[in-house]
């Protein structure tokens, strides 16, 4: 039985261009924020909440758009962050504290110069223990975890290429995607390695761009005159203890547990999910999200991967858009517009016919989850 | 008395065991288990505990590795291609290392190893030799 009190509800969604736009995360942000009030067919004046997200400050975005929140959070420029921002904007509005909520993101990543690996943005809480041996950067902590994975369970490099291959093909279809042109499993083998097992094409690309979406609650939504995408389920699980190191069960437990919290609160099965949107900041992400949600066995996601099942017309299209690898590393905010677009319908060329239901996961030390359905579940 | 996580999870104890040629890492006081690094709470037992320092064996296998090909260091001393080595120790806990026998013997996931304790920049540091 569905849990609709807490249900919330996406009128509207903002997107950027992405590439290298000479612009602040704030004038990004501002930008996406601007496009999703246009979408929702709201005025600045209309939102009484505001969740922010690696812009300078809330209070910047507030007083440029004359926002008063009864509501405001800022968190941190983690990617794991957006699911959680999404979460917490339903729980403020299911609190009755405010009534609609704009989520605002902003990133100037590529015109700042960001590598995620440079002495100053080194990974983890204990920089003395890691970079004296040259350890830096999110790619290596996922090369880690691939290389182990490719010795625990025979998976193979080929296999991991069929998911940058298939992401690309979906974002040939995404106007608004960054990387286009088709590569095929040969490219991909023949790509340089930035840190080894892992190719160029499992890395995700850094660019600028603004996200952002308007939430009200499920009840309200109703009344909309767009059709809204509703947030029937989500949840959340950390994983922090030990996390300078990557988790022996790649997240398994946790995005297991996430699952569980999604199904309870939605009523929604995982049969029943028609696309799923995963957190691609490295490939090797994708085959423990489908691991840990339950859509194979432990070992096995770099099997099920194969043969067009996760692309467009498969059994479980996987990042319509193309996702942080071939459209742009919107660091999971681009992912949830998309499965916004997928159950109102909107996507197109790459839409997946009839869906109802899509999935959101990201696996990381804090694990979360979003799924969206076109109508209150129930 | 001080406490919190200054108190509790200092990593100088680490380095001067280092300094003195040995491998010395927290043992939670309450539950035995050996952490690293140290951290406010225990991260088996997960309560508020105190640490005794203790030498491990230095013996252990490459939990994974990574070859560094994209330089994102300045004034790092190894040229890429590097390889980095998570090195699961005996007693448990693991450690971010360089290999020192790379040329002769291909790394794997797996391999026995053993530490040895080296200098860089004036800062102690371990690397690991195949056993």
């Amino acid at each position: 039985m569905a849990k609709v009190a807490q249900q919330g509800a996406i009128v509207g969604v903002g997107m950027t261009d992405f590439g290298k736009l000479g612009m602040s995360a704030d004038g990004l942000a501002g930008w996406a924020l601007e496009e999703a009030l246009a979408d929702a067919q709201l005025r600045p004046a209309d939102i009484d909440g505001i969740i922010t997200n690696r812009v300078s400050s809330y209070e910047a975005i507030c007083s440029q758009y004359a926002i008063e929140p009864k509501w405001s959070a800022q968190l941190p420029a983690e990617g794991r962050m957006s699911g959680v921002s999404i979460q917490l904007a339903a729980s403020a509005i299911a609190s009755g504290a405010c009534r609609r909520v704009a989520l605002v993101y902003g990133n100037d990543g590529k015109s700042a110069g960001a590598t995620y690996g440079a002495a100053g943005e080194a990974y983890g809480t204990s920089p003395r223990l890691t970079l004296p041996y040259g350890f830096t950067s999110p790619g290596a902590f996922y090369a880690l975890m691939f290389q182990r994975y490719m010795a625990e369970f025979g998976a193979t490099q080929e296999q991991l290429g069929a998911v940058s291959v298939t992401f690309r093909k979906h974002a040939h279809l995404n106007e608004s995607a960054v990387m286009r042109s088709l590569i095929t499993l040969d490219d991909y083998m023949t790509s340089r390695f930035i840190v080894e097992p892992l190719h160029i094409y499992d890395y995700c690309l850094i660019n600028d761009g603004g996200v952002a979406m308007i939430m009200c609650s499920a009840d309200e939504a109703l009344d909309y005159p767009s059709s809204p995408a509703f947030v029937s389920g989500y949840g959340q699980s950390g994983q922090l203890s030990d996390s300078d190191f990557p988790p022996p069960d790649y997240w398994r437990g946790a995005i297991g547990d996430v699952a569980a919290q999604v199904t309870a609160m939605s009523g929604i099965a995982r049969s029943d999910v028609d696309g799923l949107m995963v957190y691609d900041n490295f490939s090797p992400n994708v085959l423990f999200a489908l691991e840990g949600l339950g859509y194979c066995g432990p070992g096995e996601g770099a099997e099920w991967v194969q043969g067009g099942r996760i692309g467009l017309g498969g059994d479980l299209p996987i990042n319509t858009s193309g996702g942080h690898l071939s459209e742009s590393y919107m660091q999971g905010w681009g992912l949830n517009v998309e499965a916004v677009r997928q159950v109102r319908g909107d996507c197109g060329a790459r839409q997946i016919p009839g869906a109802k239901a899509i999935q959101y996961i990201c696996s990381a030390p804090v694990v979360s989850s979003v799924l969206y359905t076109n109508e209150v579940a129930s | 008395m001080r406490r919190g996580a200054h108190a509790r999870s200092d990593l100088a104890p680490y380095f001067d065991g280092l300094a003195n040629q040995e491998l010395r890492l927290p043992v939670c006081q309450r539950c035995g288990y050996w952490n690293f690094p140290a951290r406010a709470a225990c991260q088996r037992c997960r309560e508020l505990t105190t640490y005794e320092w203790r030498a491990a064996g230095g013996q252990g296998e490459v939990w994974s590795y990574c070859v560094f090909h994209k330089a994102y260091l300045s004034d790092f001393h190894l040229e890429v291609p590097y390889t980095v080595i998570v090195v699961k120790l005996r007693e448990g806990p693991r450690v971010v290392s360089n290999l020192l026998t790379m040329r002769d013997v291909p790394v794997r996931v797996g391999m026995p190893v053993a530490v040895r304790f080296n200098e860089i920049g004036g800062e102690p540091v371990i690397a690991f030799v195949a056993e």
